[in-house]
C-alpha cells in the first residue's frame, strides 16, 4: 500500500512540469523520516522511479517535459498526441520504460554484489580515489561548460569545509556560531538549490508559455505496437543501463542517446519528429533504465550517481547505513529487499501509470499559482523536519536563491551538492591514509586500484576539454 | 553571457583569495608530512583563483549571446516572492509555524494573482494539511514562536 502512495505521490510531481524527479525525491524524503530503514529507501526508490516515468505525460500532453529526462519524449509525443493518439503515446512510453526498468533491474542484482565483493579489499587511499573519481565525472559532465561545472563543485567543497574538522576536531570557519559547527547539512542545501530555485525559475516565467492540453482515449497499448517497439525499447533500455551505471551520466543524457539510435536504427527515421512511437518509446527506454543503473555506483561504491541517488544516499546516512561494500556484508537484508522493492516499484509505477493517465492530464490543469505556494511550504517544512532546526530553513532558502542565480548564470546545483557529500570523504580518507602511511604519498600510486581511479578521474577532466576543442576545430575547419 | 562570466570570475577569484586569508589562522599541518585541517581549503581557494582567472579570460574570447529582454513585472514578482521566503523563514522562530506559514501562503497566493477572498481559505488549507502530515502524521515539534 505504501509503494502505491509513494508511486502515485512520484507520478505527482514527475508529471507537474517545473517539477524534476531530484525535487520530488528531495521534498517526499522527510516524510520517510520515521520509517523503518526498508520501507524508507523503498519509498524514495519508488518515488525516483514513478517520477522520471511521471515526466512523459505532460511532455506527450502538452509539449513541456515533466522532469528534464523527458525532454526527448517530446520529439515525436507531442507530435502524436497532436494527431489524436495521446493515449497511445502515454501507454508506450509506460511500457518502454518499465522494459527498461527491467532491464537495468536485471543488471543491478547480477552485477551489484560482485562489485561489492571487489570492493572489500579497499582501503582508505581506494574510497579517496573513488571520492575523486566521483567528484570529477560529476563535475564535468553534469553541464555545457565543464568549467563551470568545476567551479560549482569547488565551492560545493569549501562549504563542506565549515564546521568540525573531522581528522583534528578543530572548528573551521564558524566564528564562534555553534550552530556550524556541525557543518552545513546537504539535505537542506539539497532542497534549496533543486527545488527552491525552481520555484523561483517558475515565479519568473508564469505567464510567458501557453499550455494546450489534449484529451485522452484509450492508454492500454495493443500488443502489435508494443511488439512494433520491443527492439527499440530493449536496446534503449541496455543504452540507458550503460549510461546510468557511470558516476555523472544522468537520465536525460540516456534519454536523448536512447532517442537517437531508435532514429537511426529505424526504417523509417526520416518520420521521426512527425509523431512515431519508436521516438518515444527510444526515449522513455532508456531515461528509465538509468534510475536501476545509477544505483549501482550508489550502492556497491558509495557514489551518487546523479542528484537523485544523492539524495538517496543521503537517506542511507541518515539511518546510519553506509552504502558500499560493507552494506551488502552488514546489511545484505536491507541491500537485497530493496532490489526486491524496486522490481515491485516498477510493476506498480507501470500499473498506476497506465490507470491514472487521464486523471494526471486533469491534474495538469491545475494552476502554478495554486501549486507553487503548496511546494514551497512543503520545502520550507521539510527542511525544518529534518532535524527540527530553523538553521535548516535559513540554509534552505539561502541555496534556493543561489541555485536560482546559478542557474541564470549557466552553472548548475548538482555538483555543488555531490561535493558536499563526496567532500568530506575525500578528505577524511586522503588525511587518514597519510597518517596510515606516515606521510608517505606514493601509497596513491602504488595500490593498483586506487591509481586506476584517479587516471580516470584525470581523464575525465581532460576528455571534455579535449572533446569541446575538437569541435571547436572541427566547426572552424567547415567554416574555412 | 560574456559580461556575467567576466564578473563571477573576478567573484570566484575573490573568494578564493579570501578563504585563503582566513585560513591563514587553521594550522598546517598536525605532524610532519600529516596535512592539517587547513589543507583542504587552501587547496580548494588555489583551485578557484585559478578557474575564476580562467572564467575571466575566457570571456573574452566569447561572443556575447543575446539576453532575453528584461520583464520588469516578473522582476518584480521575483523578487517578492524571494523576499517573502526570507521573511517566512525568519518569522518561523518569531510567530511560530502556523501564522508564518498562513501568512506566506497567503502572500504568496496574492503575489501570483490569487484573489484576496479565494487566497484566505486556500492558505488555511494549506497551513492545515501541512500541519496535520507532519505534526500529526510525523511527530514533528514545530516552533510556537516568542511573540505568543
Amino acid at each position: 500500500m505504501i509503494t502505491v502512495l509513494a508511486v502515485l505521490g512520484g507520478l505527482v510531481v514527475g508529471a507537474l512540469p517545473g517539477l524534476t524527479a531530484t525535487m520530488a525525491v528531495a521534498v517526499l524524503l522527510p516524510l520517510t523520516f520515521d520509517l523503518p530503514p526498508r520501507e524508507g529507501l523503498i519509498i524514495l526508490v519508488a518515488i525516483f522511479i514513478s517520477a522520471v516515468q511521471g515526466g512523459s505525460i505532460p511532455a506527450i500532453l502538452i509539449n513541456t517535459p515533466g522532469t528534464p529526462a523527458a525532454t526527448a519524449t517530446t520529439f515525436d509525443g507531442y507530435p502524436m498526441s497532436k494527431k489524436g493518439l495521446a493515449g497511445k503515446a502515454i501507454g508506450i512510453a509506460m511500457v518502454s520504460s518499465f522494459i527498461g526498468l527491467m532491464i537495468s533491474w536485471v543488471l543491478l542484482i547480477s552485477v551489484a554484489p560482485m562489485i561489492a565483493r571487489i570492493a572489500l579489499t579497499f582501503s582508505t587511499a581506494e574510497y579517496f580515489a573513488i571520492a575523486v573519481f566521483g567528484l570529477t565525472i560529476i563535475s564535468t559532465l553534469s553541464t555545457d561548460s565543464p568549467l563551470k561545472g568545476l567551479i560549482a563543485g569547488l565551492f560545493g567543497f569549501l562549504v563542506a569545509t565549515i564546521g568540525l574538522d573531522p581528522i583534528d576536531g578543530i572548528p573551521r570557519f564558524t566564528y564562534g556560531v555553534d550552530v556550524l559547527l556541525g557543518g552545513i547539512s546537504y539535505v537542506p542545501a539539497l532542497i534549496g538549490l533543486f527545488a527552491v530555485s525552481e520555484i523561483f525559475l517558475s515565479v519568473e516565467e508564469l505567464g510567458r508559455s501557453t499550455e494546450v492540453v489534449q484529451k485522452i482515449k484509450k492508454v492500454l497499448p495493443s500488443f502489435k505496437d508494443i511488439k512494433s517497439v520491443l527492439g527499440t525499447a530493449i536496446r534503449s533500455g541496455f543504452i540507458g543501463s550503460g549510461i546510468g551505471s557511470l558516476p555523472g551520466a544522468g537520465a536525460d543524457i540516456a534519454a536523448f542517446i536512447g532517442y537517437g539510435e531508435a532514429k537511426r536504427w529505424s526504417k523509417h527515421s526520416e518520420e521521426f519528429g512527425t509523431g512515431r512511437i519508436e521516438g518515444v518509446a527510444g526515449a522513455e527506454g532508456a531515461n528509465n533504465a538509468v534510475c536501476g543503473a545509477a544505483l549501482i555506483p550508489l550502492m556497491t561504491l558509495g557514489i551518487p550517481g546523479d542528484a537523485v541517488t544523492a539524495i538517496i544516499l543521503g537517506a542511507f546516512i541518515i539511518r546510519g547505513l553506509r552504502p558500499g561494500p560493507s552494506l551488502f556484508a552488514e546489511h545484505g537484508d536491507i541491500a537485497y529487499t530493496l532490489f526486491a522493492g524496486f522490481f515491485v516499484a516498477s510493476v506498480v509505477t507501470l500499473l498506476v501509470g497506465l490507470s491514472l493517465a487521464k486523471l494526471f492530464a486533469k491534474i495538469l490543469n491545475l494552476s502554478k499559482r495554486l501549486l507553487l505556494p503548496i511546494i514551497l511550504s512543503l520545502c520550507l517544512v521539510g527542511a525544518y523536519a529534518i532535524q527540527n532546526a530553523v538553521f535548516d530553513v535559513y540554509v534552505t532558502v539561502f541555496f534556493g536563491i543561489f541555485g536560482y542565480l546559478l542557474r541564470k548564470l549557466g552553472f548548475q546545483g548538482s555538483p555543488i551538492v555531490l561535493a558536499l557529500i563526496l567532500g568530506p570523504m575525500a578528505e577524511y580518507n586522503f588525511r587518514l591514509t597519510l597518517t596510515a602511511s606516515q606521510g608517505n604519498y606514493s601509497v596513491f600510486v602504488t595500490r593498483p586500484i586506487c591509481l586506476t581511479f584517479l587516471i580516470v578521474a584525470l581523464l575525465s577532466i581532460l576528455y571534455p576539454i579535449w572533446r569541446n576543442y575538437r569541435r571547436k576545430s572541427k566547426i572552424a575547419g567547415g567554416q574555412n | 553571457m560574456k559580461r556575467s562570466d567576466k564578473i563571477v570570475g573576478v567573484l570566484v577569484v575573490l573568494l578564493g583569495c579570501v578563504v585563503i586569508l582566513l585560513s591563514t589562522g587553521l594550522p598546517h599541518a598536525a605532524r610532519p608530512g600529516i596535512p592539517g585541517p587547513a589543507l583542504l581549503p587552501r587547496l580548494v581557494a588555489g583551485a578557484l583563483i585559478l578557474c575564476g582567472l580562467l572564467l575571466f579570460f575566457r570571456s573574452k574570447t566569447r561572443k556575447d549571446e543575446e539576453s532575453m529582454a528584461f520583464n520588469r513585472e516578473a522582476f518584480r514578482r521575483l523578487s517578492a516572492v524571494i523576499l517573502l521566503a526570507v521573511l517566512a523563514a525568519v518569522a518561523l522562530s518569531y510567530l511560530g509555524f502556523v501564522l508564518s506559514c498562513l501568512l506566506s501562503s497567503f502572500l504568496f497566493l496574492v503575489i501570483l494573482g490569487t484573489k484576496v477572498w479565494a487566497a484566505v481559505p486556500t492558505s488555511a488549507a494549506i497551513t492545515a494539511g501541512i500541519y496535520l502530515v507532519f505534526h500529526y502524521g510525523l511527530q514533528v515539534q514545530f516552533p510556537t514562536g516568542t511573540i505568543w
